[in-house]
Protein backbone atom coordinates (compact mmCIF):
# COMPACT_ATOMS: atom_id res chain seq x y z
CA UNK A 1 0.00 0.00 0.00
CA UNK A 2 3.03 2.28 0.78
CA UNK A 3 6.05 2.07 -1.34
CA UNK A 4 9.00 4.19 -0.44
CA UNK A 5 12.06 3.75 -2.12
CA UNK A 6 15.63 5.88 -1.95
CA UNK A 7 13.78 8.60 -0.82
CA UNK A 8 16.23 11.26 -0.20
CA UNK A 9 15.29 15.02 1.08
CA UNK A 10 18.11 17.10 2.37
CA UNK A 11 16.88 20.36 3.82
CA UNK A 12 18.66 23.63 1.94
CA UNK A 13 19.97 25.48 4.71
CA UNK A 14 22.51 22.55 5.34
CA UNK A 15 23.58 21.58 2.09
CA UNK A 16 26.51 23.13 2.07
CA UNK A 17 27.55 22.04 5.43
CA UNK A 18 26.64 18.29 4.66
CA UNK A 19 29.38 18.01 1.82
CA UNK A 20 32.26 17.63 4.18
CA UNK A 21 30.58 15.80 6.98
CA UNK A 22 27.61 14.36 5.95
CA UNK A 23 26.21 12.48 8.69
CA UNK A 24 27.15 14.83 11.40
CA UNK A 25 25.27 17.42 10.17
CA UNK A 26 22.62 16.45 7.98
CA UNK A 27 18.61 17.30 8.37
CA UNK A 28 16.13 15.43 6.80
CA UNK A 29 16.13 12.23 5.38
CA UNK A 30 18.85 10.04 3.09
CA UNK A 31 18.15 7.09 1.29
CA UNK A 32 14.87 5.47 3.25
CA UNK A 33 13.69 2.76 1.78
CA UNK A 34 10.48 0.72 3.34
CA UNK A 35 7.17 -0.91 2.54
CA UNK A 36 3.40 -0.89 4.38
CA UNK A 37 1.31 -3.87 2.99
CA UNK A 38 -2.43 -3.36 3.08
CA UNK A 39 -4.10 -3.74 6.07
CA UNK A 40 -0.56 -3.36 8.54
CA UNK A 41 0.66 -0.70 10.67
CA UNK A 42 3.96 0.58 10.52
CA UNK A 43 5.27 2.35 13.61
CA UNK A 44 8.01 4.97 12.73
CA UNK A 45 10.33 5.67 15.58
CA UNK A 46 12.82 7.56 16.38
CA UNK A 47 14.40 10.61 18.41
CA UNK A 48 12.95 13.88 18.09
CA UNK A 49 14.81 15.32 15.15
CA UNK A 50 15.75 12.29 13.61
CA UNK A 51 13.40 12.74 10.51
CA UNK A 52 10.09 11.17 11.05
CA UNK A 53 8.28 14.58 9.81
CA UNK A 54 9.82 15.05 7.26
CA UNK A 55 9.09 11.42 6.15
CA UNK A 56 5.54 12.10 6.40
CA UNK A 57 6.07 15.04 4.84
CA UNK A 58 6.91 13.54 1.80
CA UNK A 59 4.07 11.02 1.82
CA UNK A 60 1.92 13.89 1.98
CA UNK A 61 3.02 15.15 -1.12
CA UNK A 62 3.88 18.48 0.98
CA UNK A 63 8.03 18.38 -0.18
CA UNK A 64 9.66 17.00 -3.32
CA UNK A 65 12.19 14.61 -2.79
CA UNK A 66 15.69 15.44 -4.10
CA UNK A 67 16.10 11.69 -5.09
CA UNK A 68 13.89 8.48 -4.67
CA UNK A 69 9.97 8.10 -4.54
CA UNK A 70 7.17 7.35 -2.15
CA UNK A 71 3.97 6.26 -3.27
CA UNK A 72 0.62 5.41 -1.94
CA UNK A 73 -1.75 2.61 -3.37
CA UNK A 74 0.65 3.00 -6.97
CA UNK A 75 0.68 6.44 -7.15
CA UNK A 76 2.91 8.96 -6.31
CA UNK A 77 3.02 11.17 -3.58
CA UNK A 78 4.18 14.16 -5.06
CA UNK A 79 2.92 14.21 -8.38
CA UNK A 80 -0.52 13.00 -7.92
CA UNK A 81 -0.70 14.14 -4.42
CA UNK A 82 -4.23 15.28 -4.93
CA UNK A 83 -5.54 11.45 -5.78
CA UNK A 84 -3.59 10.64 -2.73
CA UNK A 85 -5.04 13.02 -0.16
CA UNK A 86 -8.34 11.15 -1.59
CA UNK A 87 -6.98 8.29 0.30
CA UNK A 88 -5.38 9.56 3.74
CA UNK A 89 -6.35 10.53 6.65
CA UNK A 90 -3.64 12.83 7.97
CA UNK A 91 -3.15 14.19 11.66
CA UNK A 92 -0.09 16.73 11.69
CA UNK A 93 2.03 16.55 14.53
CA UNK A 94 2.02 19.79 15.47
CA UNK A 95 -1.74 21.11 16.62
CA UNK A 96 -1.91 24.66 15.07
CA UNK A 97 -5.76 25.52 14.40
CA UNK A 98 -7.32 29.01 13.33
CA UNK A 99 -7.78 30.15 17.17
CA UNK A 100 -10.91 32.25 16.59
CA UNK A 101 -12.79 29.00 15.37
CA UNK A 102 -14.90 26.04 17.02
CA UNK A 103 -14.05 22.69 16.69
CA UNK A 104 -17.17 21.77 15.18
CA UNK A 105 -16.30 25.27 12.53
CA UNK A 106 -13.05 23.23 11.54
CA UNK A 107 -14.40 20.00 11.23
CA UNK A 108 -16.99 21.36 9.01
CA UNK A 109 -14.46 23.17 6.99
CA UNK A 110 -12.64 20.17 6.67
CA UNK A 111 -15.63 17.75 6.01
CA UNK A 112 -16.70 20.49 3.25
CA UNK A 113 -12.74 20.44 1.60
CA UNK A 114 -13.16 16.30 1.67
CA UNK A 115 -15.93 16.20 -0.54
CA UNK A 116 -18.93 16.28 2.63
CA UNK A 117 -19.89 13.08 3.09
CA UNK A 118 -22.85 11.54 5.70
CA UNK A 119 -19.97 8.98 7.07
CA UNK A 120 -18.20 11.86 7.67
CA UNK A 121 -20.42 13.22 10.29
CA UNK A 122 -21.93 9.61 11.56
CA UNK A 123 -18.14 8.85 12.85
CA UNK A 124 -17.35 12.54 13.84
CA UNK A 125 -20.18 11.67 16.40
CA UNK A 126 -19.07 8.33 17.55
CA UNK A 127 -15.41 9.87 17.87
CA UNK A 128 -16.50 12.95 19.74
CA UNK A 129 -18.30 10.60 22.27
CA UNK A 130 -15.42 8.14 22.46
CA UNK A 131 -13.16 10.78 23.22
CA UNK A 132 -15.26 13.01 25.45
CA UNK A 133 -14.81 16.50 23.38
CA UNK A 134 -16.77 19.72 23.72
CA UNK A 135 -16.56 20.66 19.63
CA UNK A 136 -18.92 24.09 20.79
CA UNK A 137 -15.62 25.37 22.78
CA UNK A 138 -13.37 27.78 20.73
CA UNK A 139 -10.53 26.24 19.92
CA UNK A 140 -8.24 29.00 21.58
CA UNK A 141 -10.09 27.94 24.80
CA UNK A 142 -8.64 24.41 24.54
CA UNK A 143 -5.76 22.53 25.70
CA UNK A 144 -3.03 20.99 24.24
CA UNK A 145 -4.63 17.78 24.73
CA UNK A 146 -8.01 18.62 23.56
CA UNK A 147 -6.48 20.70 20.39
CA UNK A 148 -5.08 16.80 19.86
CA UNK A 149 -8.17 14.94 19.84
CA UNK A 150 -9.64 17.13 17.33
CA UNK A 151 -6.59 16.53 15.13
CA UNK A 152 -7.38 13.17 15.94
CA UNK A 153 -11.50 12.98 15.33
CA UNK A 154 -10.38 15.15 11.71
CA UNK A 155 -8.06 11.78 10.73
CA UNK A 156 -10.50 9.28 11.60
CA UNK A 157 -13.96 11.04 10.78
CA UNK A 158 -12.91 10.97 7.16
CA UNK A 159 -13.48 6.82 7.17
CA UNK A 160 -9.64 6.56 5.05
CA UNK A 161 -8.15 3.77 3.77
CA UNK A 162 -5.11 4.98 4.96
CA UNK A 163 -4.33 6.68 7.99
CA UNK A 164 -0.81 8.75 8.66
CA UNK A 165 -0.47 9.83 12.09
CA UNK A 166 2.25 11.48 13.33
CA UNK A 167 2.87 11.57 17.10
CA UNK A 168 -1.12 10.92 17.69
CA UNK A 169 -0.91 10.32 21.36
CA UNK A 170 1.03 13.73 22.60
CA UNK A 171 -0.46 15.80 24.87
CA UNK A 172 -3.05 13.07 25.70
CA UNK A 173 -3.42 11.99 29.05
CA UNK A 174 -2.92 8.06 29.46
CA UNK A 175 -6.71 7.14 30.07
CA UNK A 176 -7.17 8.86 26.30
CA UNK A 177 -4.06 7.26 25.29
CA UNK A 178 -5.57 4.16 25.98
CA UNK A 179 -8.81 5.39 23.89
CA UNK A 180 -6.41 6.10 20.87
CA UNK A 181 -4.86 2.55 20.99
CA UNK A 182 -7.95 1.21 20.81
CA UNK A 183 -9.91 3.21 18.00
CA UNK A 184 -6.27 2.43 16.06
CA UNK A 185 -6.86 -1.27 16.54
CA UNK A 186 -10.48 -0.76 15.69
CA UNK A 187 -9.28 0.99 12.04
CA UNK A 188 -7.00 -2.02 11.78
CA UNK A 189 -9.45 -4.52 12.43
CA UNK A 190 -11.08 -2.95 9.37
CA UNK A 191 -8.40 -3.32 7.35
CA UNK A 192 -7.07 -0.32 7.42
CA UNK A 193 -3.24 0.77 6.65
CA UNK A 194 -1.90 2.45 9.44
CA UNK A 195 1.62 4.45 9.09
CA UNK A 196 2.44 5.95 13.01
CA UNK A 197 5.34 7.96 13.40
CA UNK A 198 6.34 8.51 17.11
CA UNK A 199 9.04 8.49 19.83
CA UNK A 200 7.28 6.80 22.14
CA UNK A 201 7.91 2.95 22.55
CA UNK A 202 4.59 2.10 24.09
CA UNK A 203 1.93 3.16 21.67
CA UNK A 204 3.84 1.72 19.02
CA UNK A 205 4.33 -1.55 20.74
CA UNK A 206 0.74 -2.24 21.31
CA UNK A 207 -0.26 -0.97 17.93
CA UNK A 208 2.30 -1.43 15.01
CA UNK A 209 3.13 -4.95 13.34
CA UNK A 210 6.09 -3.91 11.74
CA UNK A 211 8.34 -0.83 13.15
CA UNK A 212 10.91 1.10 11.31
CA UNK A 213 13.78 3.04 13.35
CA UNK A 214 14.96 6.21 11.58
CA UNK A 215 18.20 7.67 13.34
CA UNK A 216 19.91 10.98 12.05
CA UNK A 217 17.98 11.07 8.47
CA UNK A 218 18.42 7.56 8.18
CA UNK A 219 16.74 4.12 8.60
CA UNK A 220 18.49 1.56 11.02
CA UNK A 221 15.99 -0.90 10.23
CA UNK A 222 13.03 -2.47 9.73
CA UNK A 223 11.73 -5.25 11.98
CA UNK A 224 8.47 -7.15 13.15
CA UNK A 225 7.54 -6.23 16.35
CA UNK A 226 7.37 -9.52 18.19
CA UNK A 227 10.45 -9.74 17.55
CA UNK A 228 12.02 -6.41 18.81
CA UNK A 229 9.31 -7.09 21.94
CA UNK A 230 11.63 -10.56 22.46
CA UNK A 231 14.97 -8.93 21.67
CA UNK A 232 13.93 -5.89 24.49
CA UNK A 233 16.06 -5.25 26.86
CA UNK A 234 14.18 -4.83 30.63
CA UNK A 235 16.43 -3.60 33.82
CA UNK A 236 14.68 -4.41 36.85
CA UNK A 237 15.82 -2.82 40.47
CA UNK A 238 15.17 -5.64 42.90
CA UNK A 239 16.15 -4.93 46.83
CA UNK A 240 16.31 -8.58 48.80
CA UNK A 241 17.18 -9.30 52.58
CA UNK A 242 20.15 -9.85 52.84
CA UNK A 243 23.64 -9.94 50.86
CA UNK A 244 23.70 -13.84 50.77
CA UNK A 245 20.17 -13.39 48.90
CA UNK A 246 22.23 -10.84 46.01
CA UNK A 247 24.89 -13.76 46.25
CA UNK A 248 21.88 -16.57 45.19
CA UNK A 249 20.93 -14.71 42.51
CA UNK A 250 24.24 -14.24 41.69
CA UNK A 251 25.06 -18.04 41.20
CA UNK A 252 21.54 -18.47 39.49
CA UNK A 253 23.36 -17.04 36.34
CA UNK A 254 21.60 -13.59 36.36
CA UNK A 255 22.89 -10.44 34.49
CA UNK A 256 23.08 -8.24 37.49
CA UNK A 257 24.64 -5.00 36.50
CA UNK A 258 24.71 -2.76 39.47
CA UNK A 259 24.76 -4.44 43.27
CA UNK A 260 24.48 -1.46 46.61
CA UNK A 261 24.05 -3.70 49.29
CA UNK A 262 20.64 -5.10 49.02
CA UNK A 263 19.69 -3.42 46.12
CA UNK A 264 20.45 -4.68 43.06
CA UNK A 265 19.65 -3.98 38.69
CA UNK A 266 19.10 -6.97 36.80
CA UNK A 267 18.54 -6.92 33.03
CA UNK A 268 16.53 -9.37 31.56
CA UNK A 269 16.72 -9.70 27.98
CA UNK A 270 13.41 -11.71 26.35
CA UNK A 271 12.51 -14.49 28.57
CA UNK A 272 11.54 -13.34 32.23
CA UNK A 273 11.33 -17.21 33.34
CA UNK A 274 15.12 -17.07 34.66
CA UNK A 275 14.66 -14.11 36.63
CA UNK A 276 11.65 -14.78 38.09
CA UNK A 277 12.16 -18.16 39.07
CA UNK A 278 15.50 -16.77 41.00
CA UNK A 279 12.93 -14.58 43.04
CA UNK A 280 11.06 -16.95 44.01
CA UNK A 281 14.27 -18.18 46.20
CA UNK A 282 14.87 -14.89 48.25
CA UNK A 283 12.77 -12.65 50.04
CA UNK A 284 12.17 -9.33 47.74
CA UNK A 285 11.34 -6.15 49.50
CA UNK A 286 10.99 -3.82 46.71
CA UNK A 287 11.03 -4.52 42.79
CA UNK A 288 10.41 -1.78 39.67
CA UNK A 289 11.10 -1.86 36.03
CA UNK A 290 12.82 0.84 34.54
CA UNK A 291 11.09 1.97 31.87
CA UNK A 292 13.30 1.60 28.56
CA UNK A 293 13.91 4.55 26.62
CA UNK A 294 12.77 3.54 22.78
CA UNK A 295 16.47 4.40 21.57
CA UNK A 296 18.31 2.36 24.34
CA UNK A 297 15.60 -0.80 23.20
CA UNK A 298 16.71 -0.46 19.89
CA UNK A 299 20.38 0.28 19.86
CA UNK A 300 20.33 -2.73 21.90
CA UNK A 301 18.62 -4.73 19.32
CA UNK A 302 21.14 -3.76 17.04
CA UNK A 303 24.07 -3.88 18.77
CA UNK A 304 22.67 -7.15 19.20
CA UNK A 305 22.74 -7.80 15.46
CA UNK A 306 26.10 -6.34 15.06
CA UNK A 307 24.91 -3.24 13.04
CA UNK A 308 26.06 -0.80 14.70
CA UNK B 1 -11.02 32.66 6.65
CA UNK B 2 -13.33 36.45 6.15
CA UNK B 3 -14.77 35.47 8.98
CA UNK B 4 -11.82 35.62 10.95
CA UNK B 5 -10.56 38.40 9.29
CA UNK B 6 -13.77 40.16 10.32
CA UNK B 7 -12.65 42.13 13.43
CA UNK B 8 -9.99 43.87 12.08
CA UNK B 9 -11.67 45.07 8.41
CA UNK B 10 -14.62 46.44 10.60
CA UNK B 11 -11.72 48.32 13.16
CA UNK B 12 -10.25 49.72 9.72
CA UNK B 13 -13.82 50.71 7.96
CA UNK B 14 -15.13 52.31 11.21
CA UNK B 15 -11.90 54.14 11.50
CA UNK B 16 -11.55 55.33 8.05
CA UNK B 17 -15.21 56.37 8.10
CA UNK B 18 -14.76 58.25 11.39
CA UNK B 19 -12.30 60.11 10.06
CA UNK B 20 -14.10 61.25 6.90
CA UNK B 21 -16.64 62.44 9.13
CA UNK B 22 -14.66 64.36 11.12
CA UNK B 23 -12.59 66.18 8.10
CA UNK B 24 -15.82 66.36 6.06
CA UNK B 25 -17.85 67.99 9.27
CA UNK B 26 -15.17 70.93 9.88
CA UNK B 27 -14.72 71.54 5.96
CA UNK B 28 -17.56 73.76 5.59
CA UNK B 29 -15.90 75.96 8.96
CA UNK B 30 -12.85 75.83 7.42
CA UNK B 31 -13.54 77.44 3.88
CA UNK B 32 -15.38 80.46 5.91
CA UNK B 33 -12.28 81.22 7.39
CA UNK B 34 -10.57 84.33 5.91
CA UNK B 35 -7.45 82.94 6.55
CA UNK B 36 -7.71 79.73 4.91
CA UNK B 37 -6.09 81.41 1.55
CA UNK B 38 -3.25 82.22 3.18
CA UNK B 39 -2.47 79.04 4.85
CA UNK B 40 -1.75 77.05 2.05
CA UNK B 41 0.59 79.88 0.77
CA UNK B 42 3.11 79.84 3.96
CA UNK B 43 3.43 76.26 2.79
CA UNK B 44 6.78 75.47 1.11
CA UNK B 45 5.88 74.39 -2.66
CA UNK B 46 7.42 71.47 -2.06
CA UNK B 47 5.46 70.25 0.81
CA UNK B 48 2.28 71.44 -1.08
CA UNK B 49 3.24 69.23 -3.89
CA UNK B 50 3.86 66.34 -2.02
CA UNK B 51 0.49 66.20 0.00
CA UNK B 52 -1.44 67.21 -3.14
CA UNK B 53 -2.57 70.64 -1.98
CA UNK B 54 -3.20 72.70 -5.01
CA UNK B 55 0.06 75.08 -6.54
CA UNK B 56 -1.48 77.43 -8.65
CA UNK B 57 -2.09 80.99 -7.79
CA UNK B 58 -5.63 80.42 -6.90
CA UNK B 59 -5.63 78.19 -3.30
CA UNK B 60 -8.07 75.59 -4.70
CA UNK B 61 -11.35 75.87 -2.15
CA UNK B 62 -12.55 72.52 -3.37
CA UNK B 63 -13.55 69.56 -1.42
CA UNK B 64 -11.87 67.36 -3.84
CA UNK B 65 -8.63 68.94 -3.38
CA UNK B 66 -9.38 69.38 0.85
CA UNK B 67 -10.31 65.16 0.97
CA UNK B 68 -7.50 64.36 -1.21
CA UNK B 69 -5.06 66.82 1.24
CA UNK B 70 -5.89 65.63 4.00
CA UNK B 71 -6.80 61.21 3.27
CA UNK B 72 -6.96 60.12 0.05
CA UNK B 73 -3.14 61.44 -1.50
CA UNK B 74 -0.84 60.35 1.11
CA UNK B 75 -2.72 58.83 4.59
CA UNK B 76 -4.77 56.72 2.67
CA UNK B 77 -2.19 55.22 0.50
CA UNK B 78 -0.19 53.95 3.78
CA UNK B 79 -2.84 52.74 5.49
CA UNK B 80 -4.01 50.52 2.84
CA UNK B 81 -0.23 49.65 1.63
CA UNK B 82 -0.01 48.20 5.45
CA UNK B 83 -3.51 46.77 5.12
CA UNK B 84 -2.66 44.89 1.86
CA UNK B 85 1.36 44.01 3.10
CA UNK B 86 -0.48 42.28 6.59
CA UNK B 87 -3.31 40.74 5.13
CA UNK B 88 -1.40 39.13 2.43
CA UNK B 89 0.98 37.65 5.18
CA UNK B 90 -1.47 36.62 7.39
CA UNK B 91 -3.38 34.83 5.15
CA UNK B 92 -0.78 33.04 3.34
CA UNK B 93 2.64 33.26 5.33
CA UNK B 94 1.26 32.81 8.84
CA UNK B 95 -0.74 29.80 7.86
CA UNK B 96 2.27 27.94 6.23
CA UNK B 97 4.45 29.08 8.85
CA UNK B 98 2.75 28.56 12.08
CA UNK B 99 1.12 24.96 10.27
CA UNK B 100 -2.25 25.61 9.98
CA UNK B 101 -1.64 25.17 6.10
CA UNK B 102 -1.33 21.48 6.73
CA UNK B 103 -4.82 20.82 7.47
CA UNK B 104 -5.93 22.31 4.13
CA UNK B 105 -3.06 20.87 2.05
CA UNK B 106 -4.44 17.64 3.58
CA UNK B 107 -6.71 17.82 2.28
CA UNK B 108 -8.03 16.70 -2.10
CA UNK B 109 -8.17 20.60 -2.74
CA UNK B 110 -5.20 21.65 -5.31
CA UNK B 111 -2.55 24.01 -3.82
CA UNK B 112 -3.77 26.51 -6.67
CA UNK B 113 -7.29 26.12 -5.15
CA UNK B 114 -6.39 26.77 -1.20
CA UNK B 115 -4.18 29.79 -2.91
CA UNK B 116 -6.96 31.21 -4.88
CA UNK B 117 -9.01 31.11 -1.71
CA UNK B 118 -6.93 33.37 -0.07
CA UNK B 119 -6.58 35.31 -2.83
CA UNK B 120 -10.11 35.62 -2.54
CA UNK B 121 -10.55 36.74 0.50
CA UNK B 122 -7.98 39.57 0.56
CA UNK B 123 -9.37 41.18 -2.91
CA UNK B 124 -12.96 41.03 -0.94
CA UNK B 125 -11.18 42.68 2.28
CA UNK B 126 -9.66 45.47 0.11
CA UNK B 127 -13.28 45.61 -1.73
CA UNK B 128 -14.69 46.25 1.70
CA UNK B 129 -12.23 48.47 2.84
CA UNK B 130 -11.96 50.69 0.23
CA UNK B 131 -15.97 50.46 -0.17
CA UNK B 132 -16.33 52.14 3.20
CA UNK B 133 -13.83 54.85 2.67
CA UNK B 134 -16.13 55.52 -0.25
CA UNK B 135 -18.93 55.31 1.87
CA UNK B 136 -17.68 57.39 4.25
CA UNK B 137 -17.01 59.89 2.23
CA UNK B 138 -21.00 59.70 0.27
CA UNK B 139 -22.54 59.59 3.70
CA UNK B 140 -20.48 62.47 5.41
CA UNK B 141 -20.85 65.08 2.25
CA UNK B 142 -24.56 63.73 2.26
CA UNK B 143 -24.69 64.61 6.06
CA UNK B 144 -22.91 68.51 5.59
CA UNK B 145 -24.54 68.92 2.59
CA UNK B 146 -21.87 69.55 0.13
CA UNK B 147 -22.19 68.59 -3.53
CA UNK B 148 -19.79 66.19 -5.11
CA UNK B 149 -19.75 63.97 -8.04
CA UNK B 150 -20.16 60.67 -6.89
CA UNK B 151 -19.40 58.75 -9.94
CA UNK B 152 -16.31 60.85 -10.34
CA UNK B 153 -15.29 59.21 -6.73
CA UNK B 154 -16.74 56.06 -7.65
CA UNK B 155 -14.15 55.98 -10.20
CA UNK B 156 -11.20 56.75 -8.26
CA UNK B 157 -12.41 54.29 -6.02
CA UNK B 158 -11.50 51.46 -8.48
CA UNK B 159 -8.64 53.06 -8.70
CA UNK B 160 -7.55 53.02 -5.41
CA UNK B 161 -8.85 49.37 -5.48
CA UNK B 162 -6.51 48.37 -7.98
CA UNK B 163 -3.62 50.51 -5.90
CA UNK B 164 -4.57 48.05 -3.17
CA UNK B 165 -4.66 45.39 -5.12
CA UNK B 166 -1.21 45.83 -6.74
CA UNK B 167 0.53 46.52 -3.45
CA UNK B 168 -1.47 42.96 -1.81
CA UNK B 169 -0.73 41.06 -5.09
CA UNK B 170 3.41 41.74 -4.67
CA UNK B 171 3.34 41.03 -1.11
CA UNK B 172 1.58 38.00 -1.71
CA UNK B 173 3.98 37.03 -3.84
CA UNK B 174 7.09 37.58 -1.58
CA UNK B 175 4.65 35.55 1.21
CA UNK B 176 5.06 32.46 -0.78
CA UNK B 177 8.54 33.21 -1.57
CA UNK B 178 10.18 33.41 1.37
CA UNK B 179 10.64 31.17 4.11
CA UNK B 180 9.15 32.82 7.23
CA UNK B 181 6.41 35.79 7.88
CA UNK B 182 9.11 38.22 9.05
CA UNK B 183 11.11 37.82 6.15
CA UNK B 184 8.51 38.22 3.53
CA UNK B 185 6.87 41.19 5.71
CA UNK B 186 10.79 42.80 5.80
CA UNK B 187 11.00 42.48 1.98
CA UNK B 188 7.26 43.52 1.14
CA UNK B 189 7.14 46.78 3.60
CA UNK B 190 11.00 47.89 2.31
CA UNK B 191 9.72 47.41 -0.92
CA UNK B 192 6.72 49.38 -0.39
CA UNK B 193 8.41 52.55 1.31
CA UNK B 194 10.98 52.45 -1.26
CA UNK B 195 7.77 52.56 -3.68
CA UNK B 196 6.10 55.28 -1.75
CA UNK B 197 9.22 57.27 -1.23
CA UNK B 198 9.79 57.43 -5.05
CA UNK B 199 6.71 58.77 -5.45
CA UNK B 200 7.25 61.90 -2.83
CA UNK B 201 9.71 62.76 -4.38
CA UNK B 202 8.30 62.37 -7.62
CA UNK B 203 6.16 64.90 -6.49
CA UNK B 204 8.33 67.43 -5.31
CA UNK B 205 9.96 68.51 -8.38
CA UNK B 206 9.68 68.72 -11.76
CA UNK B 207 13.20 67.61 -11.79
CA UNK B 208 12.14 64.31 -10.66
CA UNK B 209 8.65 63.82 -11.82
CA UNK B 210 9.58 61.13 -14.28
CA UNK B 211 10.56 59.27 -10.77
CA UNK B 212 6.49 58.29 -10.62
CA UNK B 213 6.76 56.12 -13.61
CA UNK B 214 8.81 53.88 -11.25
CA UNK B 215 6.41 53.59 -8.35
CA UNK B 216 2.80 52.09 -8.39
CA UNK B 217 1.82 54.70 -6.20
CA UNK B 218 2.36 57.45 -9.10
CA UNK B 219 -0.89 56.13 -10.47
CA UNK B 220 -2.82 57.53 -7.58
CA UNK B 221 -3.35 61.20 -8.13
CA UNK B 222 -6.81 61.85 -6.42
CA UNK B 223 -7.24 65.25 -6.87
CA UNK B 224 -6.57 65.05 -10.73
CA UNK B 225 -8.56 62.05 -11.14
CA UNK B 226 -11.69 63.72 -9.14
CA UNK B 227 -11.09 67.27 -10.82
CA UNK B 228 -10.34 65.76 -14.10
CA UNK B 229 -13.39 64.19 -14.25
CA UNK B 230 -12.29 61.36 -16.50
CA UNK B 231 -11.65 57.82 -16.49
CA UNK B 232 -8.19 57.05 -15.28
CA UNK B 233 -7.86 54.10 -17.50
CA UNK B 234 -4.15 53.75 -17.85
CA UNK B 235 -4.01 53.62 -13.95
CA UNK B 236 -6.68 50.46 -14.19
CA UNK B 237 -5.13 49.02 -16.71
CA UNK B 238 -0.99 49.45 -15.21
CA UNK B 239 -1.94 48.37 -11.78
CA UNK B 240 -4.39 45.68 -13.15
CA UNK B 241 -1.16 43.99 -14.50
CA UNK B 242 0.94 43.81 -12.04
CA UNK B 243 -1.64 42.55 -9.37
CA UNK B 244 -2.37 39.82 -12.07
CA UNK B 245 1.37 38.81 -12.96
CA UNK B 246 2.27 38.75 -9.25
CA UNK B 247 -0.89 36.58 -8.62
CA UNK B 248 -0.26 34.23 -10.99
CA UNK B 249 3.58 34.41 -10.24
CA UNK B 250 2.58 33.05 -6.50
CA UNK B 251 0.17 30.54 -7.94
CA UNK B 252 3.07 28.71 -9.84
CA UNK B 253 5.77 28.89 -6.95
CA UNK B 254 2.91 27.78 -4.49
CA UNK B 255 1.99 24.98 -6.39
CA UNK B 256 5.45 23.83 -6.89
CA UNK B 257 7.35 24.82 -3.34
CA UNK B 258 8.58 22.31 -0.57
CA UNK B 259 5.55 23.28 2.04
CA UNK B 260 7.08 22.25 5.27
CA UNK B 261 4.19 22.22 7.43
Amino acid sequence: MIKVEGITKLYANDRGKTKGKETKDIRGIKEVTFRVDEGEVFGFLGPNGAGKTTMIRQLMGFIKPDAGFAQIKGLDCWQNSLAIKALVGYLPGEMNFLEQMSGLEFLNLMSGMHGDRLIFRKRREVLVKRLELNLKQPIRKMSKGMKQKLGIIYALMLDAEVLILDEPTSGLDPLMQKVFIDLVLEEKSQGKTIFISSHMFPEVERTCDRVGIIRDGELAGVEGIQKLRQAQQRTFDIKVEDEGQVQLLRERGLAIVAVNGTELSVQVQGDLNPLLSGLALVNVKEFAQKTTELEEAFMHFYEGEGRF
Amino acid sequence: MLKQEGKKIIGYSLGLALYEWIVTWVYPIIIQSPAIEEIPKSFPLAVKRAFGVTTGEEVDLSYEAYISAQLLGRIWTVIIAFYGISTANVLVAQPVEQGFMAYPLSSPVSRVEILNTQIGVLLTELALVTGTTLGGIYTATARFEISIARWQYFRLGILAFSLASAISAYSLFLAVLCATKEESERYASALTFAFYGLDVVSSLSDRFSKLKYLTPFGLFRPQEVLQRKVLPTKGFLVLGIITGVNLVLAGILFSRKDLAV
